[in-house]
C-alpha cells in the first residue's frame, strides 16, 4: 500500500517535472533529486538536534515532541484557528507556531476567531482555501465538526486539549491526568509544610474545582483529587467537589463549603487558574484566608503576577508552558504528515512564591 | 326630490368617544344615483358619520337600512358586502405598490385550487376596463403610486371602490389637496360615476364645488344632523348659515 | 435677462432630475455594481486564490443555511417587522432538538416535532407582543434573549459544557449531505428563494405582506388581517431560523445557544433594498446581497485581515447598510 502511494507520488512529482520542464530547465535537476529520495530512500535524512530547538525556544526551553528531517517530502502547509489572539495563553502559541513553522522551514496559516469559538466553522473555510497538509483549532464547542469538514477535504485535524473523538484520532494537548497529578503532588507539599505549623491538628479538606460537563476538567481535577486524597488517607467526606455545571458559581460554592465546616482547612484545585484564584480571591475578602491553599493549573502571565504580590494561601501553579504546547503541535503535526512518532506533550513545570519572580523575569520580562 | 329613491338610511346613530359627542343620534338619507354631500365645519361630525357607514367605526346605537333594509354594519367588509365603499381622504394607497395591486388591495383575484395564486393577467385586464369606464388618464397601470399625480392617485382609489362593486361610494375630501386642473379631474370623475348610477357620498369643505356638483346637500353641526337640502332649493347664503349652526325654520 | 431667468429655472430643474435619477439608477443596481466590484477587487488582490471554484463553493457554503434564513426574514421584513431573534432561536432550537435527539436518544421525527413546537411557541410570543403594540425590535429583543436563556437552560438541565454534542445518526449525514460534491443545503437555499419569490409575487398573501408593510392604515382599511399576518410570517421565520440552527449545529457535530451568521440578515436584507420601515424589497436580491457579505468574509479571510478588523469591516457594512436604507426612503418620499 504505502509503496504504491509512493510510486503514485513519484509519478505525480514526475508529471509536475516535465510540465515544468516545458518551461524551465534549470529546476529538473533538483527535482529529479527529491523523487529519487522519495522511492528508493525514504528516510535517508539528517534529523534536527533536540539541544537546538531547546535553544531556539529559550527561555521556555521546549524539548522537541517529534525527531524531524531538516528537509520534508513535501512543502508541507500547516493551518491553525486559534481561539484568541488577544488572550495571553493563546497568544503564545500563536508566536510558537509561527516561530516553529519558520524553524522548520514550513508554511503557517493562521486564523483568530477572537473568543467566539462560533466562528470557527467560517474561519475553516477560508483557512482550508489554503490547500493546507494539515489543519488544528482549540475549539470545545466545535471541534469534531471542523475534524469532520477537514476530513472531507482530504486533510488531518489535529487539536489542542480537545480530547478524543472518532473524528479526530490524534489527540494533542496538555495531558490532562497527569497535569492533575502534579498539581496536588505541589499541593500535598504545601499542605505539609502548613501542617507543621499553623495547620497543625486542623480538620483538612479537599475542594475539586471543576465543570463536571468538560471531559478535560473531569479528568484533571479528579486525577488531582485522587492523588491528593491518597497522600493524606481522606476519606470520601473529606473530598468535597464544586461543579459549575450546578449553575452556581464557584466562589458561592466554596464560601458554603467552609461555613458548612468552620473550623476545617480546605486545600484546592481548580480545572484551569481563574477557577481557583477567584473563589480565593473571595475566601480573602471574607477573612479566611487563612484556612485555605491553592494550587492552579495552567500558569500564563495573570496567576503568575498574582503569585508574585505572595498571596497567603496560593502555594503554585502548574506551568502548562503554552509556548512549548504551540511549538509542539507544529512538531506533531508534521511529524504526523511525515510518518514519524511523536511523544506526548508533558507539564513538567512546577512554580511556586520561590521560583515564580525568577519564572516572571524569564518569560514576561526579558525584553 | 319625492321621486328619488333613497338607498341608504341612518336611523338615530350615535356615537361617542369617551367624553366626545361626535355622532348625536342621526337620522339622514342618501338617494340612489345622486351626489348627496356632507358638509359642516371641522369637528361636526362628519368623518365619524361616514367611518360609521363604511363599517371603519361601529355605532354605539341607531342602524342602518340599505336598499329599505334593517341591517348591521360589521366592519369594512360588511360594507363592501352592501355595495358601500369609502374613499379615505389619504386614499388609503400604498405607495410601494402598482395601481392594479392598488386597485385590487384586500380583494385580489386569484386562480387555482385554495384562491391562492394571483391572477395578476385578470387584474390587470379588470383594471384598465375601470379605468376607461371613469375615463382615468393613467398610461401605465404598473406603474407605482408614488409617482401619480392627485388625480390620477383620486382615479385609483375611486377605481378599487368600483371594484369592490361599490354601489355608493364614499369620498372623503376628494380635492382638498389637489390644484385647480386636478380639482376638475375629480369633479368630472364624480359626474361620470353618476352618469353610470352610482351613489355618490362627497364629504367637503368648498361649498362653490359642492354647489357646482351636488344634488343634495346635508349638514352637520356638532355632531347633529341640522338638514339636507335640494341643491336647486337651497342657497349658498342658507347653507352657510347652517353650517355655523343656525337651524332652518 | 428676463427671458433667461426661466430657461436656467429649466436648466437646474433638469439637471435635477438627472442628478435623481443617476441616484435612483445607483440604488436599484448598486448592490450589482458593488458585488461585481467587490469580486473583481478581491480577483485582482489575490487572483491565484480568488479566482477558483473552491473559493466560490467556499463562499456558498458560507451563504446556506444563513441564506435560507434570511429568505423568510426579507419576507418578516417586507411585511413591516423586523425581527432581531434569529441568532438566539436558530441556537434555542438547535439546543432544543441536541437535548431530545442526542442525549435523550428520541426518534429524529420527535425530536424534529418538538423543536418546531418550541419555535412555533416563540413566533407566537413575538406576535403576541407585537399585537400589544409594542414594535417588532423591541418585541423581538426581548424574545431573544427569552430564546437564549431557554437555549442556557437546556445546556444546563442536561449538564453539558456550553453546548451540545450532535453526532448521532442519520442527522450528521443529513447534515452533510452532499449532492454530486455539492452540500445540500447550497441547492435547498436557491429553492428557499424560489419559495419566497412565488409568495411574495405570485399569492394573495404576499399581496397582503407588501401592503401591510407599505401602508398597515391602508392595509387595515381595506380588510387586510395585519394581527394574522404578522403572526403567519414571525411564527414561519421561527420555525425556518430554527430548522437552519438545527442545519447549522448538525454540520458542526455541536448545537450551541447561539447562532453565527443568522444575525448578518438585516444587513444582507438592507444592502438588497428591502425597506427598514417595510413595504418594499425583492427576495431575488437578498440573495445577492447575502453573497457580497459572505464573499467579504471570505476574502477577508484570504487577505488575512485582523479580527478585530474583520469585525469593524463587518460593523461598518452595517452602517452603511442602514444609511442606504435612509437614503432611499428620502428618494421615495421626495
Amino acid at each position: 500500500m504505502k509503496s504504491k502511494r509512493y510510486l503514485l507520488a513519484a509519478l505525480v512529482i514526475a508529471l509536475a517535472v516535465l510540465t515544468l520542464a516545458a518551461c524551465e530547465t534549470q529546476t529538473v535537476e533538483v527535482q529529479v533529486t527529491r523523487v529519487i529520495d522519495v522511492t528508493a530512500t525514504p528516510r535517508a535524512m539528517t534529523f534536527h538536534d533536540a539541544a537546538a530547538i531547546e535553544a531556539e525556544t529559550a527561555p521556555h526551553q521546549c524539548q522537541p515532541l517529534a525527531s524531524l528531517p531538516t528537509e520534508f517530502s513535501q512543502p508541507w502547509r500547516l493551518g491553525f484557528i486559534n481561539p484568541n489572539l488577544a488572550h495571553p495563553f493563546f497568544g503564545e502559541w500563536s508566536g510558537a507556531m509561527k516561530s516553529a513553522a519558520e524553524f522548520y522551514g514550513v508554511e503557517f496559516f493562521e486564523s483568530d476567531a477572537a473568543g467566539d469559538y462560533a466562528t470557527e466553522p467560517d474561519l475553516l473555510e477560508t483557512l482550508l482555501l489554503n490547500d493546507l497538509s494539515i489543519v488544528g483549532a482549540h475549539g470545545p464547542n466545535v471541534y469534531e465538526g471542523l475534524a469532520l469538514r477537514a476530513l472531507d477535504e482530504g486533510i488531518q485535524f489535529i487539536g489542542i486539549d480537545n480530547g478524543p473523538s472518532e473524528y479526530t484520532p490524534i489527540v494533542y494537548g496538555i495531558p490532562d491526568g497527569i497535569a492533575g497529578m502534579r498539581g496536588a503532588e505541589l499541593l500535598v507539599e504545601g499542605v505539609r509544610k502548613r501542617q507543621a505549623e499553623d495547620w497543625a491538628g486542623r480538620e483538612l479538606f479537599f475542594i475539586e474545582l471543576t465543570h463536571g460537563g468538560i471531559p478535560a476538567c473531569v479528568t484533571r481535577t479528579g486525577s488531582a483529587a485522587s492523588t491528593f486524597k491518597e497522600a493524606f488517607e481522606l476519606d470520601d467526606d473529606h473530598v468535597l467537589m464544586a461543579d459549575l455545571t450546578t449553575g452556581r458559581s464557584a466562589e458561592d460554592m466554596v464560601n458554603d463549603t467552609m461555613t458548612a465546616h468552620p473550623d476545617g482547612v480546605f486545600a484546592m484545585i481548580p480545572c484551569w487558574d481563574g477557577l481557583g484564584i477567584g473563589p480565593y480571591n473571595a475566601v480573602t475578602e471574607a477573612g479566611n484566608e487563612a484556612d485555605v491553599m491553592l494550587v492552579t493549573l495552567g500558569g500564563d502571565e495573570p496567576p503568575a503576577k498574582f503569585l508574585k504580590t505572595r498571596p497567603m494561601g496560593y502555594y503554585g501553579f502548574i506551568e502548562f508552558q503554552p509556548y512549548c504546547e504551540g511549538w509542539g503541535w507544529v512538531e506533531v503535526a508534521l511529524a504526523t504528515l511525515e510518518g514519524l512518532p511523536f511523544e506526548t506533550y508533558q507539564v513538567r513545570k512546577a512554580i511556586t512564591q520561590e521560583t515564580v519572580d525568577q519564572r516572571y523575569a524569564e518569560l514576561y520580562e526579558s525584553e | 326630490m319625492a321621486s328619488d329613491e333613497v338607498i341608504l338610511e341612518t336611523t338615530e346613530v350615535d356615537k361617542s368617544f369617551g367624553a366626545v359627542h361626535a355622532v348625536r343620534s342621526v337620522s339622514w338619507k342618501v338617494y340612489r344615483g345622486r351626489v348627496n354631500a356632507l358638509v359642516g365645519d371641522n369637528g361636526a361630525g362628519k368623518s365619524t358619520l361616514i367611518k360609521l357607514i363604511s363599517g371603519a367605526l361601529q355605532p354605539n346605537s341607531g342602524g342602518f337600512r340599505v336598499h329599505g333594509e334593517e341591517t348591521r354594519i360589521g366592519g369594512p367588509a360588511g360594507a363592501f358586502n352592501l355595495g358601500i365603499a369609502a374613499v379615505y381622504q389619504d386614499l388609503a394607497l400604498v405607495e410601494n405598490r402598482d395601481v392594479v395591486m392598488n386597485m385590487f388591495l384586500g380583494s385580489e383575484l386569484t386562480r387555482g385550487p385554495g384562491a391562492i395564486f394571483l391572477d395578476h393577467k385578470g387584474m390587470l385586464q379588470q383594471a384598465h376596463n375601470v379605468l376607461d369606464d371613469i375615463h382615468a388618464r393613467i398610461p401605465n397601470v404598473r406603474e407605482m403610486v408614488r409617482n401619480l399625480s392627485g388625480g390620477q392617485r383620486q382615479a385609483v382609489a375611486v377605481g378599487r371602490a368600483l371594484i369592490r362593486g361599490g354601489e355608493i361610494i364614499i369620498m372623503d375630501e376628494p380635492t382638498a389637496a389637489l390644484g385647480v386642473e386636478q380639482t376638475q379631474e375629480v369633479l368630472q370623475l364624480i359626474d361620470t360615476l353618476r352618469g353610470q348610477g352610482k351613489t355618490i357620498i362627497l364629504i367637503s369643505h368648498n361649498i362653490q364645488q359642492v354647489f357646482e356638483i351636488a344634488d343634495y346637500i346635508s349638514v352637520m353641526f356638532h355632531g347633529e344632523m341640522l338638514g339636507t337640502r335640494s341643491r336647486d332649493e337651497a342657497t349658498e347664503a342658507e347653507v352657510v348659515a347652517m353650517i355655523m349652526g343656525k337651524r332652518s325654520p | 435677462m428676463p427671458i433667461q431667468q426661466p430657461e436656467s429655472q429649466l436648466a437646474t430643474s433638469i439637471r435635477s432630475i438627472q442628478r435623481k435619477q443617476v441616484v435612483q439608477f445607483l440604488l436599484d443596481n448598486g448592490l450589482f455594481i458593488a458585488f461585481v466590484l467587490e469580486v473583481t477587487l478581491f480577483a485582482i488582490a489575490v487572483p491565484e486564490m480568488f479566482l477558483r471554484s473552491r473559493t466560490i463553493e467556499a463562499i456558498l457554503r458560507l451563504s446556506g443555511p444563513a441564506g435560507i434564513v434570511l429568505a423568510s426574514y426579507t419576507i418578516t421584513l417586507i411585511s413591516g417587522q423586523i425581527d432581531l431573534s434569529t441568532a438566539q432561536v436558530g441556537g434555542m432550537a438547535s439546543l432544543m432538538f441536541a437535548a431530545v435527539f442526542q442525549l435523550l436518544e428520541w426518534p429524529l421525527g420527535v425530536a424534529l416535532a418538538l423543536t418546531v413546537v418550541l419555535t412555533i411557541a416563540v413566533g407566537l410570543l413575538s406576535s403576541y407582543l407585537i399585537q400589544q403594540g409594542i414594535p417588532s425590535f423591541v418585541s423581538t429583543l426581548a424574545v431573544g434573549v427569552v430564546s437564549g436563556g431557554i437555549g442556557f437552560l437546556i445546556i444546563n438541565l442536561a449538564k453539558q459544557p456550553g453546548m451540545i454534542r450532535l453526532v448521532r445518526p442519520p442527522l450528521r449525514d443529513i447534515a452533510n449531505f452532499e449532492v454530486a460534491g455539492v452540500p445540500f443545503v447550497i441547492p435547498l437555499m436557491f429553492v428557499a428563494y424560489a419559495i419566497g419569490w412565488v409568495v411574495l409575487n405570485q399569492t394573495k398573501f404576499g399581496a397582503h405582506i407588501y401592503a401591510l408593510g407599505g401602508n398597515p392604515a391602508a392595509a387595515a382599511l381595506n380588510g387586510i388581517n395585519a394581527v394574522r399576518i404578522a403572526r403567519i410570517v414571525l411564527v414561519t421565520n421561527a420555525v425556518i431560523t430554527g430548522m437552519a440552527g438545527i442545519l447549522i449545529a448538525g454540520r458542526q457535530l455541536a448545537a450551541q445557544p447561539g447562532v453565527e451568521g443568522l444575525g448578518q440578515s438585516l444587513t444582507a436584507a438592507l444592502f438588497a433594498g428591502v425597506a427598514l420601515s417595510g413595504g418594499s424589497g425583492k427576495i431575488e436580491r437578498t440573495l445577492i446581497g447575502l453573497l457580497f457579505l459572505s464573499t467579504l468574509t471570505i476574502g477577508l479571510g484570504i487577505l488575512n485581515v485582523s479580527a478585530p478588523m474583520r469585525q469593524l469591516i463587518n460593523g461598518l457594512a452595517f452602517v452603511f447598510a442602514i444609511l442606504l436604507d435612509s437614503i432611499r426612503q428620502q428618494m421615495a418620499t421626495r
